[in-house]
């Protein structure tokens, strides 16, 4: 649906720039992303640590978020779209806010575990993470262009991610049979690979936000699981 | 928030046109009116719903060149009929309007005045039953229990609304119609009228008009919307203020319209 | 700011208070011509209130009466015959003057004073057989001679008052036998021939009844057809043409109205000539369509918001016309008519033609007795020639604007105290 522009000018412009903030902190939570993925792959921990930084920034964008819609709850009690807009831009900020929380923990279990780990378990690392970062682009411009198709394609393609991280647990629980003394590093791996399948999660959960956003109705039925 | 209707039809509107002389006022409005809710009417200014609403107790009778068409059944009643007795329809179908419009009279005379004229009390003692009864009701006998025989003109303006509103219930309309009750009044009042209206709703079945969008969402339980004498949409409260299906609705809700 | 810009302000604020200047010279000169007229009524008209008396001594002597019973009755009083004392009362002012010139003395009281001099008896019977003092009406002239408005300086023949005549004034004014007093006959005595016996009693009477009839018969009338017309009438061509033809009659000058009721209540219903009774249904002519165009529009005044709740309550149009709108626009509707009223008051062309110019000298009774009007009596008397009529046609004249401006103040005091302000 496109909308006109509202009567009141101001009222399209705090919406405009509510959008505009959701955006900018979906790119913040990608960079962070990025450079935590990065960080493993190339066995860079300035990168991790970058990441860890940037999270105060994500952190931020947030609290701005939360500002603007109780603001406009406030001052404008929108409604319809407008409502649809701002309840979501609310909850969305929220996983986002959580992505980023995760990036931060992957980033800093990697600065613990080091970088020698088995190049096979990195590879398995990167294509788990690389997939949860894709699910997260695609569901930040589903919400950019309004698309409802790709906010459910990524809703139902949150099943690879599942099926990743199971596969990969196993491969980790292998190597530490046979590797007794990597307990330690294969422990924070665990959690990591959690943590990804958890990113995969939240881009679910903001899918979902923008179906209801552009549809005013919910994403029924189960949600396909590995 | 659901009313507790009966989920009966009150009144149903089929096909109504309304012409003030040459020009058409409304377009074929059908709705469904259900019992003991609330049915919100909005829209912008000249939208007709204040015309489709006045045409429940046939107050466009007034106007010459009105000419209603169409069929508005109340239960089985026709009342878009030249046989209809106007007099008792009112007696059934209550207003209240826009401007608080008291009687220059005393509190008591204007509560007492419908009752008196359709031959209600029997007794003094029955009328001053009807009118303590009606003044409770419209949640106003506390503040004017004391001075009934005062004019009811000095009243403030949201006591003066709930005086009218005392006033339409003195008669026990089974219908109560509500044009923009609330335009004139400070938020408190109207939220006295709005509380007031939401108690009203288990014995009355309530139809408003009103231009504030956040009030129809307050109050009722069924809304429609009307456009340029087309009613646009209707539906529930609900749908139409979360995610309504016209696109017409959605952009005059939103404050879009233009 | 630049040059012309101020120059312009200034141009505008110089055209402003041009135009206040003006408003103020029209203003003052509308109540300048207001004082002249107010200041000429009054000061010649405020003498008509006082009334000058002579004094002199009555002797009641029964001989000259022709009473022969010792104790008469009232009514023995009454035949008694008063010429002769009344004579010598009169003549005893100059008991030097030769018979034959006693008219010179008569002629200074009012040809009443037989009368006078009996109405003190009955009045006071235990004044038989004494001496008393007794005031006599001064003849008009006199009158006049008393409140200066005669020059005593131009030759005897050219006055209405002879040199002996004002030698004997003269006398009884150092003795102080000349009285002046309020004038309270002027407003209990009909109209008289003789100035200083007239009154307006008649006319006022006259005016009282004419306006009475003319409220009876406008007020029902004027009010049934405002409701009608504004409350019930269908808004079509006829009840247009029926608009504007009330507007017309409220423009039509009286005197046509005056032949009207002479054409149709006089010629055809034999009505009574010169009565209050046809004079105020001749001026309902004129006053109605003012009370009507009043009515309508204090019924219009009545916001349609009361009529509404009267409706929706289920009150037939008959009951919301009657418990709330007519009694709402009362105020508005008396105000009018009381100004209609007052224009009626002030009429004269119609009643002259209906015969209310009559001279009458009763106070009428009854709306059927033969009256005049205020405003007639003024034009009766600005006829007349006697000196002593001038200052009671501004006293008439002073008598009639205070009627108005009490009956205008009632207008206004209703409309202000009673007429509801609709927000």
């Amino acid at each position: 649906m496109s909308e006109k522009p509202h009567i009141v000018k101001s009222y399209e412009e705090q919406l405009q720039l509510l959008k505009d903030t959701i955006v900018k902190m979906g790119a913040s939570v990608e960079k962070q992303l990025e450079q935590t993925i990065q960080s493993l792959v190339k066995k860079d921990t300035s990168l991790a640590d970058k990441s860890i930084k940037d999270d105060e920034k994500t952190d931020k964008y947030e609290l701005h978020i939360e500002e603007q819609v109780v603001n406009l709850i406030a001052l404008r009690q929108p409604m319809a779209i407008d409502l649809r807009e701002t309840v979501v831009a609310l909850k969305v900020s929220s996983d986002l806010e959580r992505i980023g929380d995760l990036a931060k923990n992957i980033s800093k279990r990697t600065l613990k575990v080091g970088t020698d780990l088995p190049s096979d378990i990195i590879k398995n690392l990167e294509i788990a993470g690389l997939k949860a970062a894709k699910q997260v682009n695609s569901v930040l411009n589903a919400y950019l262009h309004r698309a409802k198709d790709t906010a459910e394609n990524v809703w139902n393609s949150d099943e690879e991610i599942d099926q990743l991280t199971n596969t990969n647990m196993e491969a980790a629980i292998k190597h530490l049979e046979k590797k007794k003394e990597d307990i330690n590093k294969i422990t924070q791996l665990l959690f990591m690979l959690k943590n990804i399948e958890r990113i995969g999660d939240h881009a679910t959960n903001i899918a979902e936000q923008v179906y209801f956003l552009i549809t005013g109705d919910y994403l029924e039925g189960e949600r396909p699981k590995g | 928030m659901r009313g507790n209707g009966t989920n009966m039809t009150k009144i149903s509107a089929k096909n109504v046109n309304v012409f003030y002389g040459s020009k058409q006022a409304l377009f074929d409005v059908s709705l469904d009116i259900m019992d003991k809710e609330v049915t919100a009417l909005i829209g912008p200014s000249g939208c007709g719903k204040s015309t489709f609403l006045r045409c429940l107790n046939r107050m466009n009778d007034v106007i010459d060149i009105c000419k209603v068409e169409g069929s508005i059944k109340m239960d089985e009643l026709e009342l878009n009929s030249r046989k209809l007795d106007v007099v008792r329809l009112r007696e059934n179908v209550g207003m209240v309007f826009q401007k608080p419009n008291p009687f220059p009279k005393t509190i008591y005379e204007n509560v007492s005045y419908g009752p008196t004229i359709h031959g209600m009390a029997q007794s003094k003692s029955e009328l001053d039953q009807i009118v303590e009864m009606s003044l409770k009701k419209a949640a106003l006998w506390e503040e004017v229990k004391d001075r009934l025989d005062e004019i009811g003109t000095g009243l403030s303006g949201g006591q003066q609304q709930r005086l009218c509103i005392a006033r339409a219930i003195s008669v026990s309309p089974e219908v109560i119609l509500m044009d923009e009750p609330c335009s004139a009044l400070d938020p408190i009042a109207t939220a006295q009228i709005e509380e007031l209206i939401d108690d009203l709703k288990k014995e009355h079945t309530i139809v408003i008009v009103t231009h504030s969008m956040s009030q129809a969402a307050r109050v009722s339980q069924k809304t429609g919307f009307f456009h340029l004498g087309k009613l646009i949409e209707f539906g529930d409260t609900e749908k139409i203020f979360k995610n309504p299906d016209n696109q017409q609705t959605q952009d005059y809700i939103t404050g879009r319209f233009g | 700011m630049n040059e012309a810009k101020r120059k312009l302000l200034n141009k505008r604020y110089r055209a402003e208070a041009n135009f206040k200047l003006f408003g103020q010279i029209a203003i003052g000169l509308a109540l300048l011509f207001l004082a002249v007229f107010m200041y000429k009524i009054f000061s010649k008209g405020y003498t008509a209130f006082q009334k000058t008396w002579i004094v002199t001594e009555v002797h009641y002597d029964k001989e000259l009466m022709l009473i022969e019973t010792d104790n008469p009755s009232l009514e023995d009083l009454e035949n008694a015959d008063y010429y002769d004392i009344a004579y010598k009362a009169m003549t005893r002012l100059d008991p030097s003057l030769p018979e034959e010139d006693d008219r010179q003395l008569i002629q200074m009281v009012a040809f009443t004073y037989e009368q006078e001099v009996k109405n003190h008896l009955l009045k006071n019977p235990s004044l038989l057989g004494k001496i008393v003092p007794i005031r006599l009406t001064a003849s008009d002239d006199l009158d006049q001679v008393h409140k200066g408005n005669y020059p005593r300086d131009i030759p005897e023949e050219d006055r209405r008052v002879n040199d002996y005549q004002l030698k004997i004034y003269d006398m009884l004014n150092e003795r102080g036998d000349i009285l002046s007093k309020f004038n309270l006959s002027f407003f209990t005595n009909p109209d008289s021939r003789e100035a200083e016996l007239a009154g307006i009693a008649s006319s006022f009477m006259g005016t009282v009844f004419s306006i009475l009839v003319c409220l009876a018969f406008s007020f029902p009338i004027a009010v049934l057809a405002a409701i009608y017309l504004e409350e019930f009438a269908p808004k079509n061509k006829f009840t247009d043409f029926i608009e504007v033809n009330i507007n017309n009659l409220a423009a039509v000058p009286s005197i046509v109205f005056g032949l009207l009721g002479l054409g149709v209540l006089l010629a055809v219903f034999n009505l009574p000539r010169s009565t209050p009774l046809v004079g105020g249904i001749t001026l309902s002519l004129m006053t109605l369509p003012t009370i009507i165009i009043a009515a309508r529009a204090s019924l219009k005044a009545v916001p349609p918001s009361i009529r509404e709740a009267a409706l929706a309550m289920g009150a037939s149009n008959m009951q919301t016309t009657m418990h709330h709108t007519v009694p709402l626009s009362m105020p508005g509707t008396l105000s009018g008519t009381i100004i209609g009223l007052a224009q009626a008051l002030g009429e004269t062309a119609p009643l002259i033609l209906i015969g209310m110019v009559a001279f009458v000298n009763t106070i009428p009774g009854t709306p059927v007795d033969p009256a005049a009007s205020l405003p007639v009596q003024i034009y009766i008397w600005s006829e007349s020639a006697e000196r002593g009529f001038v200052e009671k046609v501004s006293a008439c004249i002073m008598v009639l604007l205070g009627f108005l401006i009490l009956m205008n103040l009632a207008a206004q005091i209703i409309r202000h105290k009673f007429e509801r302000k609709w927000n």
